[in-house]
């Protein structure tokens, strides 16, 4: 878990805010080549301590063939470089070539790749028996409510907004139709998310959210002010702001975009100057803790809860779990909470974002999960078949 | 001379205190304060402080401009905000790359580009003249984005004549991951070169020391040569010196697709990442070999022509 890893205090304290440079640690892996932004070699570390690729499995992983290796010292490559090119054209093609073992695809070439009808590789690809994987990241984007402004604290006004959003066309247009439109705070992949849950205020709806708008005492949007909805710069972005606007305007909201430089944004967020703003939450690690410290009142800004919601049941509710160890009584209340973030809508939320990663063949034991740290031991490379496949 | 010279140096200094306070007002007053950004989602208002102190953000905007005035004569810009390394290392070892493929095709479209020039003159007015002008108007319309694109995919994927991408430090290890972006490079400067060199060697063939020449008996291709040429040489020189600096910058888009870890992948990767530190860097840099190419080239007018005078 990156968020928690252990450094050396020698290390830190000789090379100082350069340290990062310097890694020291007991990993399986050395780091010979260390190029952040362009190349980074890892070498297997002949002194790691002993240990095995696991014996025991799920039914699920053991039928999709996890366990061949069972019982084999790990790390069992010998080498892993990471290649870093921000252009996703060249990273395709050195894939396709065979020169990389696995790439996630974008959203340029997704089209070419999978067929969108049975998500599965189109038949150019899967004859080179190509590989497609596809994850829900744990992460939510939202577009965030000031707390602390009266206006807001009208619950029917956000959840009025909330029905006047659209998220499965924001998935089409932005998410290449994958995102997985969220009903809650946490995402669906972990404990604390209801299966199959399904928010009364997410989901476009004009009729309702009229009607919900009138009770907060704004029919058509008559005597709202022009809402301001700040966003990061680029593209993408202006587009997702500009997209939530014009969905808003359906109901009789104006919503007025502006962009701002990430600094600029994360100031304005943290210092509580903003109507609205856009944002995504990635998990620091696998549990719903994690996202629902969000609404937590305590942690306003410049904690993580950036809204500036509160809410005294939930903040109990929080104060109660944080204490508690993994359990069937802990989840309860991780849903409990799951359900108050879902009905009071502190947020209009957007998506969970999902990824598709196509890999090679002859890489074994390559699996995508939400918490991909320290997997590469258990990677391994069948030469035979990555020679024959090449030829 | 030196008296000229002594004045272009002080001339400098207006230029950079103004470059310094452009990249001051961008960077320090309309950016807006990165601690935040720097701190990451678990900041508290204890890290924030602790941060701005570090950073000197707590300083007053005076004694911020003069860090970067400062930086300018001690080339010492601090760290990158995302890979933590001392910028001036970060500097150096991307210029090797950039050079690697830039050098070789800068001097071959230059020669490439002259002599075309030297040919079309020769044939002015002409077919291959004309032909030559469309060719020129239609490389120059593609844009650089269309070339990487296409020949990446086709001379490389399809073809597999050259690496898609990469890059291996060490001569000459690194030779195959340039060719390819070194042909690119040639194509997308050969077209304005050539426009420009063609139009300055056509000024002079209408000249009268031109005229006199010929009626003196001298051959086209030496008059070409000789006479025309060598007098286009300070148009030509201009625009060729001025162009140096921006070759230890790289290019931005070659080198972010062709992974090449070169100063322009670098501030690509520095934009993509708000790392002011390596922007301010970068853009201080820019303007200072600007300024010093700028003088290099009026020193050398004086080599070239004997006419000039630096006063």
């Amino acid at each position: 878990m990156p968020s928690t890893s252990a450094v050396a205090r020698e290390v830190v304290e000789y090379y100082k805010e350069n340290f990062i440079n310097h890694p020291v640690g007991t990993g399986p892996f050395l780091l010979p080549e260390y190029k952040q932004t362009n190349k980074i070699t890892y070498t297997r570390n002949p002194k790691y301590r002993k240990r095995f690729y696991p014996s025991e499995a799920s039914e699920e992983f053991i039928k999709a063939g996890f366990l061949k290796d069972a019982g084999r010292p790990i790390p069992m490559v010998d080498k892993i470089v990471v290649t870093i090119l921000e252009e996703s054209q060249p990273r395709w093609l050195n894939f396709v070539k065979g020169n990389f073992d696995f790439v996630r695809l974008e959203k340029d070439n997704f089209d070419m790749v999978v067929n969108r009808d049975n998500l599965q590789l189109r038949e150019e690809f899967s004859s080179k028996s190509l590989q497609l994987q596809s994850l829900v990241e744990l992460d939510v984007t939202y577009m965030g409510f000031n707390h602390d402004l009266e206006l807001f604290k009208n619950k029917k006004l956000r959840q009025a907004m909330s029905l006047a959003f659209d998220p499965k066309e924001q998935s089409k247009l932005f998410y290449n139709d994958f995102g997985v439109p969220a009903q809650s705070i946490v995402p669906p992949t972990i404990d604390g998310s209801i299966k199959d849950y399904k928010n009364p205020f997410v989901g476009r709806d004009l009729e309702k959210a009229k009607a919900l708008l009138a009770e907060a005492g704004y029919p058509e949007g008559k005597g709202l002010p022009t809402i301001t909805l700040d966003t990061s710069s680029g593209t993408d972005h202006r587009q997702i702001a500009e997209h939530f606007a014009n969905k808003m305007k359906d109901i009789g909201i104006q919503v007025l975009v502006r962009q701002n430089t990430w600094p600029e944004l994360q100031n304005k967020v943290r210092s509580q100057n903003f109507m609205m703003f856009s944002m995504a939450w990635g998990g620091d690690y696998p549990d719903a803790e994690n996202f629902l410290q969000l609404l937590y009142s305590k942690n306003r800004s410049p904690g993580p809860n950036s809204t500036g919601y509160s809410n005294p049941l939930y903040d109990r509710l929080y104060e109660t779990i944080l204490v508690m160890n993994d359990s069937p009584e802990r989840t309860a209340i991780y849903e409990k909470m799951y359900r108050i973030a879902a009905e009071e809508v502190p947020m209009i939320y957007g998506q969970h974002r999902r990824y598709f990663y196509a890999s090679q063949s002859w890489l074994k034991n390559y699996l995508q999960n939400d918490n991909p740290f320290g997997v590469e031991v258990y990677w391994d490379v069948d030469l035979a078949k990555k020679n024959q496949t090449s030829k | 001379m030196s008296v000229y010279l002594i004045r272009r140096i002080l001339y400098t200094f207006p230029i950079l205190l103004g470059v310094c306070l452009i990249i001051f007002v961008i960077f320090n007053v309309t950016a807006g304060d990165p601690t935040l950004v720097l701190l990451g989602k678990h900041a508290t208002q204890e890290h924030v402080q602790q941060l701005r102190s570090q950073l000197g953000l707590d300083r007053s905007l005076t004694l911020q401009y003069l860090d970067i005035v400062k930086s300018c004569f001690t080339m010492n810009f601090g760290r990158s905000w995302s890979t933590k390394q001392e910028i001036s290392s970060m500097i150096v070892a991307g210029m090797r790359p950039s050079l690697s493929y830039t050098l070789p095709a800068f001097f071959l479209s230059i020669a490439m580009s002259i002599f075309l020039s030297l040919v079309v003159a020769y044939f002015r007015g002409r077919l291959i003249d004309r032909l030559s002008a469309v060719l020129v108007v239609a490389m120059m319309s593609i844009s650089a984005l269309a070339y990487i694109l296409f020949f990446q995919w086709f001379l490389a994927y399809k073809l597999g004549w050259f690496e898609i991408s990469g890059f291996e430090s060490g001569f000459p290890d690194f030779i195959p991951y340039i060719i390819l972006p070194t042909l690119i490079y040639i194509i997308l400067s050969i077209g304005p070169n050539l426009r420009f060199f063609r139009t300055v060697i056509l000024d002079e063939v209408y000249q009268d020391y031109v005229r006199t020449a010929r009626s003196k008996g001298v051959g086209e291709i030496a008059v070409m040569i000789k006479h025309v040429f060598k007098n286009a040489l300070i148009p030509i020189m201009t625009y060729v010196i001025i162009q140096i600096p921006f070759l230890i910058l790289g290019g931005l888009l070659i080198e972010s697709f062709f992974g090449i870890p070169g100063l322009g992948g670098m501030i690509l990767a520095a934009i993509n990442s708000n790392d002011f530190p390596v922007i301010k860097a970068m853009t201080i840099l820019s303007a200072m070999a600007y300024i010093l190419f700028s003088l290099i080239t009026d020193i050398l007018y004086m080599v070239v022509d004997p006419r000039v005078k630096l006063k």
